[in-house]
């Protein structure tokens, strides 16, 4: 008899907690992480690059606000400072990605006469193995978190450099320059990165 | 020009035809009735010690044993022992200890070898042919020998101790696929004055087993090894002389390369070394006093090309003209079982390279004392120091060591030692102006990047620093401090023996060259600077079983954990990451996933059988060396060793030799060296299963 009183007062409980939780207005649905796999880095020109659209950009947007940063080679720049007329900047914070879940509202760092994310081996985004493979590998731990050109917040981080993204890749046989990487974007303008 | 020395030198053998004795009198006196070891070694002390006396972990790899596996290389011999692994970086470098190549100091005759390859003597410099016996001693001993001696000393003896016998002795090798050695050892003695002359010839053609490319894994190579000394005993007292080498080897190899319209092209690398040494000695003994000077002079030249097929510039030119002068006097006076030594001395080096901008000038004086008691062969306590006053720092460098043996009874002994070693920063990593344009990168010596930097600087070709300007300064010494604790059971005295041995090394002030600034072509621009801080720590045990006469059994086992303690730091401050390739998450690396440093395996045994028949004047030995899995190289970008791709697979060599003698003068060796078929790439020395056959010839009888 105890029992029985006991499961239908936690029933009566748990039926409170839902109701109450279905009063509650809708929370956002949570923010969708995006791999974009194959970004071509191969041009001579610059690739750009946009958050909004997930995707790239054409070159003859390169002086609007249309994109936030754009790669070329191991070369990564952002619309701003001595790269173009916006105002995007990136923190680059040691941390996992899914640690990673408020944008700070200060402390971005434009283009200037040193890129945001610095060159250079173990420098800012990758490793350069050397002699024999020359491998470049995305540093892991790297989390970048981007204002936008339009003044919204994202985040990302590097997974490849290759082709194909191969699980071992070798930088002499397997195809450079071909970023992937995996995104959050906030479209709402909140620093929220959930 | 090869033909012609050798139809020179083996004119030369044809001519004199004489013998030699097969053991050297240092080895007859192992071999006393009662088995009684009154082995006499040097390193330990500076002074000649017996064996069971020494306070320092310590071994002897004697000359039977080097005859008996028909080694050529010493990287070969070394590799077999206890406790010593081997590193294939720019030449062969061995490992004492855990600690890196650097670290161990290399001597001839207690002088040491000059001409490093990034802070290592190859290895493959030395040759085997003239070996009496070589000397181990493990754990610091910069108290005696200065820079350099960190993780050990090894010690390579040609000289005899004691009286020489008149001797000649031929003998000729081959090693399969591709190695002939031959040597001369004369000696001669007569009245006050005798004679030593070895001379020593390895030959290669080069061998090939990956036929897609040109470049041979085994390099063509040809050296020339000659070592002479003349002393003079003047009379009870007084003994003089003077010691000679002189050393030349040629290298050739060829290999592909992408030119930058990516076409395949073939470079060509020649390598050349020529090295020559002359040591004159005094020394006087009277009573309970040995006083002794040395002076060691030595000139070294280097040079490593390679050349591309329609490549205006050198793929790849390194040069280095060092010239080493050392005089050292030192005074040793015995009484009632103490010992005492002081040593005072000085060097010149002299370097000019290609790499460095002026002629680099440095001298440093030295002092060392040392005291050691023994009481009734019980307790034996050694404790010194060494100072050194470089001339390129205002600063003195101690380097105290204190070390003590109890022989508690004929079963048992207990060795404690600890102390300090440091190594000095190489001239490169003080004065180095290297930019690689191929690969895009400067490197810059720490006493030269400030004004480097200035000059880009001023040429506007600096982007940006990586570090605030003002933190590169000269750099300190590298410095260790060391423990080492030694058991030595002997259950069945003279039959059964084993050692366990622990040690633990901390060195701070590591040099490592770290990224300094940008250019404004992206280049990165590398300086020295003392960074790190590492640990190695482990235990080597060895048994010894001299099962009946004639068959003797010794096994070893080595566990080595070496780690950087700055690394440790970050993976405690979850700050190192690594990425799963497949899933591509980030993780957090842990410190059981933390591998410690590259290039060095966990664990490693090795099992020795050596079996004599004198009445049959035969022998045999079998030995089985084993290395655990290794740290070869950072797949996953993250500079640190800890998935399983980033290891090398651990390998087993096994080993197998048989000599027989006739008449007491022709000794025939077969050999089969690596039965088990291993093979790694990037160690030359191990490709596959190779043949051995040798002949010695003793000219004269050594029991006559």
């Amino acid at each position: 008899m105890k029992k029985l009183f006991l499961i239908a007062f936690s029933l009566g409980i748990f039926g409170l907690i839902s109701c109450t939780q279905e009063t509650t207005p809708k929370p956002t649905p949570p923010l969708k992480a995006v791999i974009d796999s194959n970004i071509n880095a191969t041009y001579s020109h610059y690739q750009f690059y946009s958050f909004e659209k997930g995707d790239t950009v054409p070159f003859s947007d390169s002086t609007t606000l249309n994109w936030d940063m754009a790669f070329n080679g191991t070369k990564i720049i952002f619309n701003s400072g001595t790269s173009g007329s916006g105002t995007a900047g990136v923190i680059i914070k040691n941390a996992l990605f899914s640690e990673v879940l408020e944008a700070p509202t200060t402390g971005y760092v434009q283009d200037g006469a040193t890129y945001a994310i610095p060159s250079g081996s173990n420098n800012g985004w990758y490793n350069y193995a050397g002699p024999p493979n020359h491998t470049i590998t995305p540093l892991a731990g790297k989390v970048f978190v981007v204002k936008t050109s339009k003044g919204k917040y994202a985040k990302f981080e590097i997974l490849s450099y290759y082709l194909g993204n191969p699980a071992i890749p070798n930088g002499l046989l397997d195809i450079s320059k071909y970023y992937t990487i995996r995104f959050v974007y906030q479209p709402d303008g909140s620093t929220n990165l959930k | 020009m090869l033909r012609i020395i050798l139809v020179i030198y083996f004119g030369a053998v044809a001519t004199i035809l004489h013998a030699q004795q097969v053991d050297s009198t240092f080895e007859n006196k192992i071999e006393t009735e009662n088995n009684q070891i009154e082995e006499i070694v040097v390193t330990a002390t500076k002074t000649e010690t017996k064996i069971a006396t020494t306070t320092v972990p310590l071994s002897v790899i004697a000359k039977k044993y080097i005859q008996a596996s028909g080694t050529i290389k010493l990287g070969d011999l070394l590799q077999e022992q206890n406790g010593i692994q081997l590193s294939h970086f720019l030449g062969t470098g061995v490992q004492l200890q855990g600690m890196s190549a650097e670290y161990t100091l290399i001597l001839i005759n207690g002088e040491p070898i000059i001409g490093k390859n990034a802070g290592v003597v190859d290895l493959d410099r030395i040759v085997v042919g003239n070996i009496k016996r070589v000397e181990i001693v493990k754990g610091p001993v910069s108290c005696l020998y200065g820079s350099d001696a960190i993780g050990g000393v090894i010690n390579i003896i040609t000289e005899d101790i004691g009286i020489i016998k008149n001797a000649l002795d031929f003998s000729i090798q081959y090693k399969s696929p591709a190695i002939v050695s031959s040597s001369i050892l004369g000696n001669y003695s007569k009245n006050k004055v005798s004679f030593e002359n070895t001379i020593v010839h390895n030959f290669s053609n080069g061998y090939h087993t990956n036929k897609s490319t040109v470049f041979k894994e085994g390099s063509p190579y040809n050296d020339f090894t000659i070592n002479s000394r003349i002393s003079v005993r003047a009379n009870q007292n007084i003994q003089t002389g003077i010691g000679l080498k002189y050393y030349f080897s040629t290298l050739h190899n060829k290999d592909n390369y992408l030119n930058s319209s990516n076409e395949n092209m073939v470079a060509t690398q020649r390598d050349k070394i020529n090295e020559f040494a002359i040591s004159p000695y005094f020394k006087f003994v009277k009573k309970n006093i040995v006083f002794n000077i040395k002076n060691y002079n030595s000139y070294y030249l280097f040079n490593s090309l390679f050349n591309g097929e329609n490549f205006n510039a050198d793929l790849y030119n390194d040069q280095l003209k060092q010239f080493f002068t050392k005089l050292e006097t030192q005074l040793d006076y015995t009484k009632n079982g103490h010992l005492f030594t002081v040593g005072t001395g000085g060097f010149y080096n002299s370097i000019i390279s290609n790499r460095i901008e002026n002629k680099i000038k440095q001298h440093q004086e030295f002092v060392f004392f040392q005291y050691q008691y023994d009481w009734k062969n019980r307790i034996i306590i050694n404790a010194g120091n060494r100072t050194d006053f470089p001339s390129d720092f205002k600063i003195q460098w101690f380097s105290p060591k204190v070390s003590a043996r109890f022989n508690v009874n004929e079963y048992f002994s207990i060795k404690i030692s600890g102390g300090r070693g440091y190594k000095a920063p190489d001239i490169r990593q003080q004065y180095l102006n290297f930019t690689n344009a191929l690969v895009n990168y400067s490197i810059f010596g720490a006493e030269v990047a400030l004004q480097k930097l200035e000059e880009l600087e001023s040429l506007g070709q600096i982007q940006s620093y990586s570090i605030p300007i003002e933190q590169i300064k000269s750099l300190v010494p590298e410095k260790s401090w060391s423990a080492n604790a030694e058991i030595e059971i002997h259950p069945i005295p003279s039959k059964l023996s084993f050692t366990a041995n622990y040690f633990r090394n901390q060195i701070t002030d590591l040099i490592e060259a770290t990224p300094t600034a940008i250019k404004s072509n992206g280049a990165l621009i590398y300086t020295y600077f003392n960074l790190n801080k590492v640990y190695t720590q482990g235990v080597e045990v060895n048994a010894t079983y001299h099962i009946i006469k004639g068959l003797s059994l010794t096994m070893g086992y080595n566990f080595i954990d070496a780690k950087n303690v700055e690394v440790l730091n970050r993976i405690k401050n979850g700050e190192i990451f690594r990425r799963d390739p497949i899933t591509l998450e980030t993780f957090r690396v842990s410190k059981k996933e933390y591998g410690g440093l590259f290039d060095r395996s966990k664990h490693s045994f090795n099992i020795k059988i050596y079996y004599e028949n004198k009445k049959h004047a035969f022998n045999t030995y079998l030995r089985v060396i084993y290395k655990g899995k290794y740290g070869w190289s950072d797949i996953n970008g993250n500079q640190i060793l800890d998935v399983a791709e980033e290891y090398a697979k651990g390998y087993a060599l096994l080993n197998f030799s048989f000599t027989k003698t006739f008449k007491n003068k022709y000794h025939i060796m077969v050999g089969v060296d690596n039965i088990l078929n291993a093979k790694r790439k990037y160690i030359p020395s191990m490709n596959g299963i190779t043949g051995i056959v040798g002949l010695t010839i003793n000219f004269l009888n050594p029991n006559k």
